[in-house]
């Protein structure tokens, strides 16, 4: 697993390359949440480049969005495969968080801060 | 036509990710649609995983094997371990309607598991535990 970030504007996006699995789930679940805790409040994470999530990655995934959630910020998910969009129905998540069919239309939402 | 292998690994977390790169190398060389590859490397992963964390009573060094079977309709995979007897599908399913941050996180696994597969069958064997996994083509 590869993590990249780049800006756009006021959002932080992530960017998750190859397996968020047993290996992979803690760095991200600290990446993210260290940027959290250092002031970041508009944060998408971008799964375009992700080639599988297991359980453990999804637990990933919830721990930032808590923490955003108690920040008073705002997260957001794209880029979702159909099979991991499938893992987030499944989970009952889907609802839960706020995705975006692409980084464009995330970057043209005018939530972020 | 009908492909098949054997992965071995120990019972070390280590071995994740090579049995990854090996069930998703199998299955792509044989022509595997996405969806599949996808959920077989997720039943493997999870039930692996478990077994490693909750599959052994002692310390010692231990074989988990992966048989993993296609032909033209499904993709079946038989996953076998010498740990104590443990069915990974005798228990209940987590409460996927509460709130995240309300959420017990353990036995989401397991519940992708029967929800992404077709069908999810235990037996023990002797001193084995065999977990059967079929995948619809």
């Amino acid at each position: 697993m590869q993590i990249t970030e780049h800006r756009e504007g006021p959002l932080l996006v992530i960017a998750v390359e190859g397996r968020l699995d047993h290996a992979g789930a803690g760095t991200f679940q600290d990446y993210t949440v260290k940027h959290i805790q250092n002031g970041v409040r508009s944060m998408v994470v971008d799964f375009t480049g992700t080639t599988f999530v297991a359980s453990l990655g999804i637990r990933a995934i919830i721990v930032p969005s808590q923490e955003m959630a108690r920040a008073g910020g705002r997260f957001g998910l794209t880029g979702l495969s159909p099979q991991l969009r499938q893992l987030f129905e499944i989970s009952g998540l889907l609802k839960v968080f706020n995705t975006y069919p692409t980084l464009a239309d995330a970057v043209a939402d005018g939530v972020w801060v | 036509m009908s492909v098949e292998t054997t992965l071995r690994l120990r019972n070390d977390f280590s071995e994740l990710s090579a049995l990854a790169d090996a069930t998703t190398n199998f299955l792509e060389e044989n022509q595997t649609g996405l969806d599949a590859v996808f959920a077989a490397n997720l039943a493997i992963e999870e039930l692996v995983t478990n077994i490693i964390k909750y599959g052994y009573d002692d310390e010692a060094v231990h074989e988990i094997s992966v048989h993993i079977a296609k032909n033209a309709d499904t993709v079946h995979i038989r996953v076998c371990d010498d740990g104590h007897e443990f069915n990974p599908f005798d228990h209940p399913e987590p409460d996927t309607t509460l709130p995240a941050e309300q959420r017990e996180i353990g036995g989401l696994g397991i519940h992708f598991v029967r929800n992404m597969l077709d069908s999810c069958d235990y037996r023990r064997e002797g001193d084995t535990n065999i977990v059967t996994i079929i995948k619809k083509l």
